[in-house]
């Protein structure tokens, strides 16, 4: 009976009151204090071990300010640290290193193309997608701007589009980066099993191949395996694609929902042993622990909590998905947590971010939601084995 | 040619992995936080700045025996230059009495806490502004030299309340009015804020009909009869309103105040179970005189809900008393509204078998099945979709 109009603003209100607490909260905690000596460590430098392989970049960049290639190269090693550490802080420093060139009236397409990629991590995906398109006016050939193009696209369901722009890197550069490409978005479209397939007779695991293309590969043919019903390889996908990044959050994040999800929560103790500084996997182990009833649980959904406090005070949209995922899992507010998961979707849509959705959709009997999901099944054509017990499974059901 | 062609699949792959994270950050972006304390008599402001020994260390390099260790030995070491950095990228103006000037901060002591996301030094300073300010403006540059995505997160608190702002690289001025007129303007948002939730809670509207339906009639021998004036049925309408207003007046402010608390879905629940009994007490009149009584005690239920959605809003303090005056203000306009819209047309009604055989009990059916939706929705906390 409630009408939109009332729903937000009874989100609004909620919201309100939330940041209100945390506010409160906030200057509760906050109680400065004098250490008691001087040797007390208050903080480890962060990515030192990186920071200082950089050095000798730095300097050059510092010595020779207006040397694009220099520029670009250490730009782009300060998002690969941000990715890597999970810190959005290094993506803004990667940016200020362009800065002197973003600033002119045509910069050149690279810039674009890095200046792009920091905004899509920093989840500011219009902007970043109006940079690609300027970027690829210049130079069409740009295989770095079309696949990130293609990325974005495909993160928010735009297959139509998503698949033009893979089929330009096959021109672009090395096949096995379009084909991986194309079965990514082709798998989101009404061709799983075919793309997986496809994707499985690919060289996409040869040990030939660096690190990061092999770990790519892996983990999309176990996302796809998961969608496809097959656990148990999707399972060992995400092993071996751990095996070739052991350290990556989303990797780590993925296999431990794909525990959750399989009764294995045990595991996921002892996967993310140690991972408590990164959200994402916190919410993870507290999930977990909560499951198993371990003693650790108070512990970790605090921790978690605090840092999701945090998050909504300052406006940090990066959180919805764990936000709702937190909200339906351990605090058991299946009405809030649709309301975060309703809000993640309208940014994002990847396979996680539809399984949220879905099942607070489901938990709240929102039919008006359950609805709009079984519609862009339909129409994308979007297969997820996992989603079949609650709601229609798009192309699926009428595959053999 | 083909170390062009490897350069160019290093340069993809870097984008590969990127790509991939839709996911939350590990860590909380950078955000430094800003508390300017305006006085009640003086020109001296009181600040608070706390920033994050991570971002400080990468522009000021905190490490001194570079161990990868920040100690206090060593941000105690550093705190010239920690505060020189820190205030040649802040600007605080005092605006007063049409006059502006400069506030230079004056750091008075360093300490440092613990945020979620690891150490903070805090700066203590004052900054005289040699005016009382009503408004003070902010232009803050911190950190956007090595990172355009850093914010300030502002907060000026005055006696007029507090008020916050974000600043960043691409809006990286504020000016916050601290001066008493606020009040008035917070002053006329309750009034709003009442006229709307009342305007907008259809159960609160329903439950004011099922009052106002028989106001223009009376229950006699043969069921409904029209009143003869309208003096008589206003005069109903008044008291029923009154005992209504003065009922929800008083549990609001008892709940506001913190003396009374009860569960949101409790209250939520009763409030559907006044609409269901005004109803029917419509289909099957059990009370028909002192109908004041009853608006007074279902009133008392409908405060506590009017309670919640003002401590939602967040009121402490001074401007509490405010607050709850203006929320009431509010919730009787909107009441009047509705009662200046329904009362003429149903004393017109009145005389009509429609109103009396048809409308009223129907459309008192129609309220008894909505309410009674409702009780099942709030009591098991479940919708049906």
């Amino acid at each position: 009976m409630r009408t939109p109009p009332q729903q937000r603003a009874r989100a609004g209100r909620r919201a309100l009151a939330a940041l209100l607490f945390a506010a409160c909260a906030a200057l509760a905690a906050a109680a400065p204090y004098l250490p008691e000596s001087d040797a007390i460590v208050l903080e480890r430098v962060p990515a030192r071990a990186a920071l200082e392989r950089l050095a000798p970049l730095r300097q050059a960049v510092a010595a020779h300010p207006d040397e694009l290639d220099t520029a670009l190269t250490l730009a782009q090693a300060y998002i690969a640290i941000g990715r890597e550490n999970g810190d959005p802080r290094f993506v803004g420093y990667g940016e200020a290193t362009l800065d002197s060139w973003v600033k002119q009236s045509r910069p050149p397409e690279k810039v674009l193309v890095v200046q792009a990629t920091a905004l899509q991590y920093l989840h500011r995906f219009d902007e970043s997608l109006a940079l690609l398109e300027r970027a690829l006016a210049l130079q069409p050939l740009d295989a770095q701007a079309w696949l990130t193009r293609a990325t974005l696209l495909e993160l928010r369901g735009d297959y139509a589009s998503a698949r033009p722009a893979c089929a330009r890197l096959a021109r672009a550069v090395d096949a096995l980066i379009a084909i991986t490409c194309l079965a990514s978005v082709d798998g989101r479209s009404g061709r799983l099993a075919e793309s997986y397939e496809r994707l499985r007779a690919s060289p996409a695991d040869d040990v030939r191949l660096p690190a990061e293309t092999r770990a790519w590969g892996l983990a999309l043919r176990a996302e796809m395996a998961e969608r496809l019903g097959d656990d148990a390889s999707a399972a060992f996908d995400y092993l071996a694609a751990l095996g070739t990044s052991p350290q990556d959050p989303y990797l780590k994040a993925a296999y431990a929902d794909l525990l959750l999800r399989t009764g294995r929560p045990d595991e996921v103790l002892t996967l993310l042993a140690g991972d408590e500084a990164q959200d994402p996997l916190l919410l993870r182990l507290a999930i977990a622990g909560r499951r198993l009833g371990s003693p650790a649980t108070a512990r970790w959904t605090l921790a978690y909590e605090e840092r999701l406090r945090a998050a909504v005070r300052d406006h940090d949209n990066t959180h919805l998905r764990e936000a709702a995922m937190y909200l339906l899992e351990v605090r058991g507010d299946a009405a809030t947590a649709l309301e975060y998961a309703r809000r993640n979707w309208a940014a994002q849509r990847e396979p996680a971010d539809l399984r949220i959705y879905a099942r607070a959709a489901e938990r709240t009997h929102a039919s008006a939601d359950v609805a709009l999901i079984a519609r862009w099944l339909r129409v994308t054509r979007y297969e997820d084995r996992t989603l079949c017990g609650f709601t229609r499974c798009g192309a699926l059901e009428e595959a053999p | 040619m083909k170390q062009q062609r490897r350069a160019s699949l290093a340069g993809v792959l870097a984008v590969v992995l990127a790509a991939w994270v839709a996911a939350a950050h590990a860590h909380k972006p950078s955000d430094s936080y800003l508390t300017l304390t305006v006085p009640a008599s003086g020109s001296v402001l009181d600040g608070q700045w706390d920033i994050a020994l991570r971002d400080l260390d990468f522009v000021l390099g905190l490490d001194a025996n570079n161990d990868g260790a920040i100690t206090w030995g060593e941000l105690k070491a550093a705190r010239t230059r920690v505060a020189d950095y820190a205030f040649s990228r802040l600007a605080i103006e005092g605006i007063g009495r049409g006059d502006r000037s400069t506030c230079p901060a004056q750091l008075t002591g360093l300490l440092v806490d613990e945020h979620v996301d690891g150490h903070y030094v805090v700066l203590r300073f004052n900054a005289d502004c040699g005016l009382r300010p009503t408004e003070v403006a902010v232009h803050y540059r911190l950190l956007f030299e090595v990172d355009p995505t850093h914010r300030g997160l502002l907060q000026v608190v005055g006696a007029g309340g507090e008020q916050a702002a974000v600043l960043s690289r691409e809006a990286p001025r504020a000016s916050l009015n601290v001066s008493s007129p606020e009040r008035w303007q917070q002053l006329g948002a309750f009034v709003c804020e009442g006229i709307w939730h009342i305007l907008k809670g259809y159960d609160h509207i329903l439950f004011l009909l099922t009052l106002l339906f028989p106001a223009v009639v009376r229950y006699g021998v043969h069921g409904w009869e029209p009143r003869a004036s309208l003096r008589d049925a206003a005069l109903e309408v008044l008291q029923v309103v009154t005992a209504f207003t003065l009922a929800h007046s008083l549990t609001l402010s008892l709940a506001v105040l913190g003396l009374v608390h009860l569960p949101a879905r409790w209250v939520e629940s009763a409030i559907a179970l006044t609409v269901l009994l005004g109803a029917l007490n419509n289909l099957k009149p059990l009370i028909v005189r002192r109908r004041w009584a009853v608006a007074f005690t279902f009133g008392l239920v409908h405060g506590l809900g009017f309670a919640s959605v003002l401590t939602d809003l967040g009121l402490h303090g001074a401007n509490l008393t405010l607050s709850l005056l203006g929320f009431n203000v509010g919730v009787e306009m909107g009441q009047m509204l509705i009662v200046l819209a329904v009362l003429p047309l149903a004393f017109l009604l009145r005389d009509t078998a429609l109103y009396r055989r048809t409308f009223m009990p129907a459309g008192s059916a129609a309220i008894v099945l909505l309410a009674g939706y409702w009780l099942v929705v709030r009591m098991t906390g479940t919708g049906f979709g």
